[in-house]
């Protein structure tokens, strides 16, 4: 009798502690995703404490009872089930998203749970796609439901990640880089570990399939602590571009990686690797045949158009942007040549043209300069910082660039002012698209990054006021009007980031201020 | 051969009038009218040989509508001028062909199992 009350007396003192928790460390907001999270966790250590309590105590008392091993391991087997639905991520990762039971995934990882508790609509949707991509084939169906549990919720890191793992289902796979690689703009209080671990391996996983070797490792290097599989990538990739891993090394990562039969031929790959670098043959030297017509030309225009040709069809030969400046001079000493205004001024009296060789060769002039500059911009050259002497092509065309750049910035700013006006003439109760909104702010962030990068410091100046309104606008209606804290945060630390790249105090303050607000 | 659309920045070179009728700078209006117009019943015929014209940058598709705007720009003198230096130079067929400096030092090697290792069946 005072075995069962000793029991009964314990089981009590767990229900309590389930009840009323230990008040978590002092929090700003307790209705932050942080405090809900710790709460949560708090239940779940306490329900888990009473199961194994529970357990522990009818052991004994079943013991004292003159109770067998087939008691116990029904009580064993009971505890393992409360378990399971106390964390339902052991069946889930382990059981059901091998079997590739999406609905079951989503409605069991509803429950909650390590390692959803920052983002558990989002967490349970990510589950359920990763369920689905276990299955040798997508339906759109299942797509569209996994996207619809999504809507309507605030956005988050799992969200976000499901968000893009979806957009790879569907074979769209730039929607899903870009989806991907921003999870880590999320702040950590609404981006749970396993998302972001989720979404690098899935980078690291597209770059291994491209055979970009150099990105598994960089991924690799900047994200949280990395899977096995990860582990085991990141040592290929670093053996294939050329650092030295010992073979002990690869093949012991191999071993604790899962999925060892499906690594088999790419540790067979990097293995062989090391006998390659030994051996590697050097590279033929580059024989441009423009280059040599460039040089052996039988007039100037032919020598720059072949340059140009050159140019076009081996862009990324020795440093591109001298071999673009050199194009650029090569036209200027053309177009000041006395035999190309010779043979005009001959052609044009041949012809009876109504324009003089000056007029034309300024009309050739204008639209070299439009030609070269679509040109650099085609092909990624950084030139919107070098200078050229008042009034050479080469100042034309390093003008016309970033004209070209800030046109882009421009037309982002005005397409993104144009969704803003829609998005404000809707009523409330409408849905807030939040991953379009969100891609869409990537895709403007992209172009502006893009721009700066090519433009130069000066041109990052002119090109961010025209960006930072419509950004700004777009943040503050998702948060007023759709409560996406997450979404609007992600605007404002880039806005943020941007504003004292720029010693902006002014605009810093201000997002400073919004960033603060959310916690 | 399908082709790509001209790189930005090298539409006169790759539409230019006299490489899509096959002709020289040199040519006369004459040889310009009478190359148009049997280039236009060739492709109205749709005789292979048409389809196709020679640049600097490889072959391009060549339709009837590219071959009258050709014939229309060059009808105008000034025009002309413009694109008598931009088909200043065009290197033989052969060596167009040719991929320029083909040797490419980061080669990718890519892994088609990279999805399969993370468990993955589909990307």
């Amino acid at each position: 009798m005072s075995a069962a009350g000793l029991v009964l007396l314990c089981v009590l003192l767990c229900v309590a502690l389930v009840a009323a928790p230990i008040p978590s460390s002092e929090l700003g907001d307790p209705n932050s995703p942080r405090a809900r999270a710790l709460r949560m966790s708090e239940l779940r250590l306490a329900s888990t404490l009473t199961a194994l309590a529970v357990f522990i105590l009818l052991t004994l008392y079943v013991l004292g009872r003159g109770g067998g091993l087939d008691a116990i391991a029904i009580l064993a087997g009971l505890v393992g089930l409360a378990l399971m639905v106390i964390h339902p991520w052991i069946a889930v990762r382990f059981i059901l998203i091998p079997l590739g039971q999406v609905r079951l995934v989503h409605t069991i990882s509803s429950l909650g749970g390590y390692p959803w508790l920052r983002d558990p609509t989002g967490g349970a949707a990510l589950a359920a796609t990763l369920a689905l991509m276990r299955r040798s084939h997508a339906s759109e169906l299942e797509i569209e439901w996994i996207e619809r549990q999504i809507q309507g919720r605030p956005l988050r890191g799992a969200g976000l990640a499901a968000s893009g793992l979806l957009a790879a289902c569907r074979g769209d796979t730039e929607t899903a880089r870009a989806l991907l690689r921003s999870v880590e703009a999320f702040d950590s209080e609404r981006c749970p570990l396993t998302a972001w671990r989720i979404a690098l391996e899935w980078q690291m996983a597209d770059a291994a399939s491209s055979g970009d070797w150099q990105a598994v490792k960089r991924l690799v290097q900047h994200g949280p602590q990395p899977s096995r599989t990860a582990v085991f990538l990141a040592l290929v990739a670093r053996r294939l571009t050329g650092e030295w891993v010992t073979d002990q090394k690869l093949v012991r990562a191999w071993i604790r990686a899962p999925h060892r039969l499906d690594n088999l031929r790419l540790l067979q790959r990097a293995l062989r690797n090391n006998e390659d670098i030994t051996d590697t043959p050097p590279l033929h030297p580059l024989v441009d045949l423009s280059e040599v017509a460039a040089n052996g030309g039988s007039s100037p225009q032919v020598a720059a158009q072949a340059l140009m040709v050159g140019f076009v069809q081996n862009p990324r030969a020795g440093v591109p942007k001298d071999r673009f400046f050199r194009l650029v001079d090569t036209w200027e000493q053309t177009l000041a040549s006395t035999s190309l205004h010779t043979h005009l001024s001959r052609r044009v009296l041949a012809l009876q043209a109504n324009h003089s060789a000056e007029e034309l060769l300024e009309q050739l002039r204008e639209q070299l300069s439009d030609d070269l500059a679509a040109l650099a911009r085609a092909h990624d050259l950084a030139i919107g910082e070098a200078t050229g002497s008042s009034g050479s092509l080469r100042e034309l065309c390093v003008r016309k660039f970033r004209e070209l750049l800030l046109l882009e910035v421009e037309s982002t700013a005005t397409a993104l002012a144009s969704r803003l006006q829609k998005l404000e003439a809707q009523d409330f109760a409408h849905n807030f698209e939040v991953v379009t909104h969100w891609r869409s702010f990537l895709a403007a962030r992209e172009i502006y990054e893009h721009a700066a990068k090519l433009g130069g410091e000066s041109l990052r100046r002119m090109a961010f006021p025209k960006l930072e309104k419509q950004l700004n606008r777009l943040a503050l209606l998702a948060l007023s009007r759709f409560d996406e804290r997450g979404f609007a945060d992600g605007i404002f630390r880039f806005l943020l980031w941007e504003a004292e790249a720029q010693h902006n105090e002014v605009s810093a303050a201000a997002y400073r201020h919004n960033l603060a607000a959310g916690f | 051969m399908a082709t790509p659309p001209p790189t930005p920045g090298l539409r006169k070179l790759v539409r230019n009038p006299f490489f899509i009728l096959g002709l020289t700078p040199e040519a006369s209006r004459a040889q310009i009218e009478r190359e148009g117009q049997k280039l236009l019943s060739m492709l109205q015929v749709g005789f292979g040989e048409a389809s196709h014209y020679h640049t600097p940058l490889g072959p391009q598709r060549r339709t009837a509508e590219m071959v009258r705007h050709a014939m229309a720009e060059l009808r105008d003198p000034s025009r002309r001028l413009c694109h008598e230096v931009w088909a200043a130079y065009c290197p033989p067929p052969d060596d167009c062909a040719k991929p320029v400096g083909s040797h490419t030092p980061d080669q990718p090697d890519p892994w088609e199992g990279a999805f399969a290792s993370f468990g993955w069946r589909m990307s």
